[in-house]
């Protein structure tokens, strides 16, 4: 990792000369190429018969490649070095006769084009040459295969979250039909964080986490709809002194989803592709809803629920870190970002009390505004870095 | 660049790189016009980054303009100078423009995409200045607080709104487009949330000239028709820089700055539009047509104050006449302005919330923008105008070279002991 990040650097701080060394080498290219049928901007060849045909040798640096499908069927186009396997650009779906234009600096190396085919697979096409100095390394291919292991950690982590969710939900429900409104409140947030620990995010449980967890948003009645249900609700009826025997079936019905997600979490199918966006994903929801303020029912409890949900983060990053360490050069910095948020919003909770997000003095809240910012613009690339692709 | 500071810069920095930015732009130019085209000429809508001063202040004014305010929440001086190595990093890419969208598959697009595959400069320019905030305890500056940079004053007519006020930073974004200064700074932001956070941001634009000259205001007048003349060097040395060689008193790091007001002046336009004209005028000091001072048949006639000591026509409390008096005791308070137009929606009351977004430079905040600010307190235009925000700045050097960065200077201070900067600060203030 190191070596690459360095590599990589010293590339970049020659840049001004390698840019210059770009500009000549295309005057070069244009001027000799000028008496050539071929046009200056290469065109390779998607399709399954001549796969990568159309380019030729040429100097390293950024540069325009054109990809055309001359095939019947949609087809992905992925440049890979040809000595490491990694691949640079990846594009999905070129449709037949569709031309895409790509730029992409390319370093010295080989490197061929990939076209990959729903019903026929991959067929590599022939290696072309590159002089220059080194360039970007690109990504080793992470596929579908290499996510399952992944997935059933997470899934098994999911379960295991459910067991303190089934448990302090039925303390909840208890609690709500004693009537004790104190005794309920008190019982709301750790059943709350529970869930939260899990990464809902996105819709993650589908339709029972819209009953579980949904917000008035996008419901006509809003707090008065009847579709308004689940921890949301139940908040905003325990902090607006609503009846507590209105509470209760609410509470009932809080009870039945989450038993009924308890029951399907072992089967519940997690796709790889929704696993990797997941770890930047739970943390953009805290971005929008908790830092804002904006799904707060009444508990003032946004900051103990960012805080779960930087725990939820880094229980979904957990089972992709051995994918992701070889490939992630800024890998280092994630966990210490995370730490650092959760610290700060640590600092907020005084004995269970959290300080609700608009009590929170101004420098603080814009420091936790700043690591968030940090952890998300950080957590990000994984997805894109594990995007699943077809190397077969 | 050293590794360290890239490596901070940005994952895929090696992408936006200036020298790669040439190569690529060249690459664009080649496949666009079919033609080989040399990007490294200078281009009109190219304005240098590097240099002795920074760029936006004496640079013609571009169409559009934000100025963003940040709080640092850097946690010490270290990451302090990393987030000033990043800005100025990105900062330089984006002024050079035809900075390549070059496509990398380990992670998120490396840009927005609003300025298309191919970003132009758009006579982009971003001037960082920095608050007195910044020279608190957290970062062990207080000792090297610029002489007179002071938390912005809170003037009688004022209305200010604490959540618009001051900063740690300012960030002067202007360009031809309004889309490349938004461009601009989701570019900067996204690669230094961890160092800084937005404050509070004020848009503002230039309109054409109506139908000629100086361009209007929203109250309907020209504004900044005795501007001091932004191409006169020797005057912008005594006007606005600190000093370019020795910097302000004792602080030799300073050189090449300057001192930035910006005050967001709200123009209460309801109001304005329901009195009259010749009303309007006195207040002035100039005709609104035509932009002439009230003794004068052009707009850039020259009032004739002596003529006119009891203010016949040009009324003694008209805001040209207590702005620039123009007598030798006042020529020391001349600065120059830099202000855009803003609105920017509407109030609770349903009025509209538009008005001046006043910018200006000068190299002594008490003896210029102050001084000039003293006598137009309780001008009969108060009535219609209320300041709402804002803050004072110290605008940083210009960054010499493309292994320099905003601040370096200061930063390569010694700290200073947090007691005698904390004593420090409390004296001054």
């Amino acid at each position: 990792m190191r070596r690459v990040r360095l590599a990589r650097w010293r590339w970049l701080g020659a840049g001004f000369v390698i840019g210059l060394a770009v500009t000549l080498g295309v005057f070069a290219l244009v001027r000799w190429s000028a008496t050539d049928e071929a046009s200056e901007v290469p065109t390779l060849v998607v399709a399954e018969n001549a796969c990568g045909q159309g380019w030729t040798d040429r100097e390293s640096g950024a540069q325009t490649l054109m990809l055309r499908n001359t095939g019947g069927v949609a087809a992905d186009a992925q440049l890979i070095d040809v000595a490491t396997g990694k691949v640079l650009i990846d594009v999905e779906g070129i449709g037949s006769g569709a031309t895409v234009p790509v730029q992409v600096s390319l370093g010295g190396g080989r490197y061929a084009l990939r076209c990959v085919f729903d019903e026929w697979g991959a067929v590599t096409g022939p290696t072309v040459r590159i002089t220059g100095p080194a360039g970007p390394a690109g990504v080793a291919p992470v596929t579908r295969a290499d996510l399952i292991a992944a997935v059933r950690a997470y899934q098994a982590s999911v379960v295991a979250g459910m067991v303190p969710l089934v448990a302090d939900i039925a303390s909840l429900q208890t609690a709500v039909r004693s009537g004790d409104r104190v005794a309920a409140r008190r019982s709301w947030l750790p059943a709350m964080l529970d869930y939260q620990r899990l990464g809902a995010a996105y819709g993650a449980f589908g339709d029972l986490d819209v009953a579980i967890d949904g917000t008035p948003d996008g419901l006509p009645g809003g707090v008065n709809d009847s579709r308004f249900t689940g921890f949301r609700r139940l908040e905003y009826g325990l902090w607006h002194d609503q009846p507590m025997t209105v509470l209760v079936p609410v509470a009932d019905a809080l009870s039945a989803s989450v038993t009924r997600l308890r029951d399907q979490a072992p089967e519940m199918p997690v796709d790889g592709l929704d696993l990797t966006r997941r770890v930047h994903e739970i943390l953009e929801d805290t971005e929008r809803f908790e830092l804002t303020g904006g799904s707060d029912q009444g508990s003032g409890s946004s900051l103990a629920i960012a805080r779960a949900q930087v725990r939820a983060t880094q229980m979904a990053l957990e089972p992709l870190v051995p994918l992701v360490v070889t490939r992630y050069p800024a890998l280092p910095g994630v966990d210490p970002a995370l730490r650092r948020l959760a610290a700060d919003l640590d600092a907020t909770d005084h004995d269970g009390a959290w300080t609700p997000v608009q009590a929170l003095d101004h420098a603080r809240r814009q420091q936790i505004n700043a690591d968030t910012g940090r952890a998300v613009e950080l957590l990000a690339p994984i997805a894109a870095i594990c995007e699943p692709r077809r190397t077969s | 660049m050293t590794d360290e500071e890239a490596g901070r810069v940005s994952r895929r920095g090696l992408l936006t790189g200036a020298g790669i930015a040439a190569g690529v732009a060249t690459g664009f130019a080649v496949s666009e016009l079919g033609a080989p085209t040399h990007t490294a000429r200078p281009r009109p809508d190219r304005i240098a980054f590097h240099g002795p001063v920074q760029a936006g202040v004496t640079t013609a004014a571009q169409r559009n303009a934000a100025v963003v305010a940040f709080d640092v929440t850097a946690a010490d001086r270290t990451e302090l100078t990393d987030l000033m190595r990043i800005l100025t990093a990105r900062a330089r890419t984006l002024c050079a423009g035809s900075d390549p969208v070059v496509r990398d598959i380990a992670g998120p697009p490396v840009d927005s995409g609003v300025l298309g595959p191919n970003p132009p400069p758009d006579r982009l320019t971003v001037t960082v200045g920095v608050g007195a905030s910044l020279f608190d305890g957290r970062y062990g500056l207080a000792a090297l607080r610029p002489r007179g940079l002071v938390p912005m004053r809170t003037f009688p007519n004022d209305r200010l709104d604490p959540a618009r006020c001051h900063g740690d930073l300012s960030v002067q974004i202007c360009a031809q487009s309004p889309d490349t200064v938004a461009y601009a700074l989701r570019e900067l932001a996204r690669r230094t949330r961890g160092g800084m956070q937005i404050r509070w941001r004020s848009d503002g634009f230039i309109s054409p000239p109506r139908p000629a000259g100086t361009p209007r205001n929203l109250m309907g007048f020209k504004d900044g028709t005795a501007n001091p003349d932004i191409t006169d060097g020797a005057l912008m040395d005594r006007v606005v820089w600190a000093d370019r060689n020795a910097g302000l008193p004792g602080q030799p790091w300073t050189a090449g700055g300057t001192f930035q007001v910006v005050r967001r002046i709200r123009m209460l336009v309801e109001f304005w539009d329901r009195v009259s004209v010749g009303e309007q005028e006195n207040m002035l000091g100039r005709r609104r047509d035509t932009g002439a001072p009230l003794d004068g048949g052009t707009e850039h006639d020259i009032p004739n104050y002596a003529l006119d000591p009891v203010g016949t026509s040009i009324p003694l409390t008209s805001h040209i006449r207590r702005a620039n008096p123009r007598t030798p005791a006042t020529d020391a308070s001349l600065l120059l302005r830099r202000p855009y137009n803003y609105d920017a929606g509407v109030d609770g009351a349903g009025n509209l919330d538009m008005g001046l977004l006043f910018i200006s430079y000068q190299r002594d905040l008490a003896a210029q923008f102050e001084a000039v600010q003293t006598r137009l307190i309780n001008e009969p235009l108060v009535d219609y105008i209320e300041p709402n925000g804002g803050g004072y700045f110290f605008v940083l050097p210009g960054v010499a070279d493309a292994r320099s960065y905003w601040g370096q200077h200061m930063l390569d201070q010694p700290p200073s002991d947090p007691t005698s900067a904390a004593m420090a600060h409390n004296g001054r203030y």
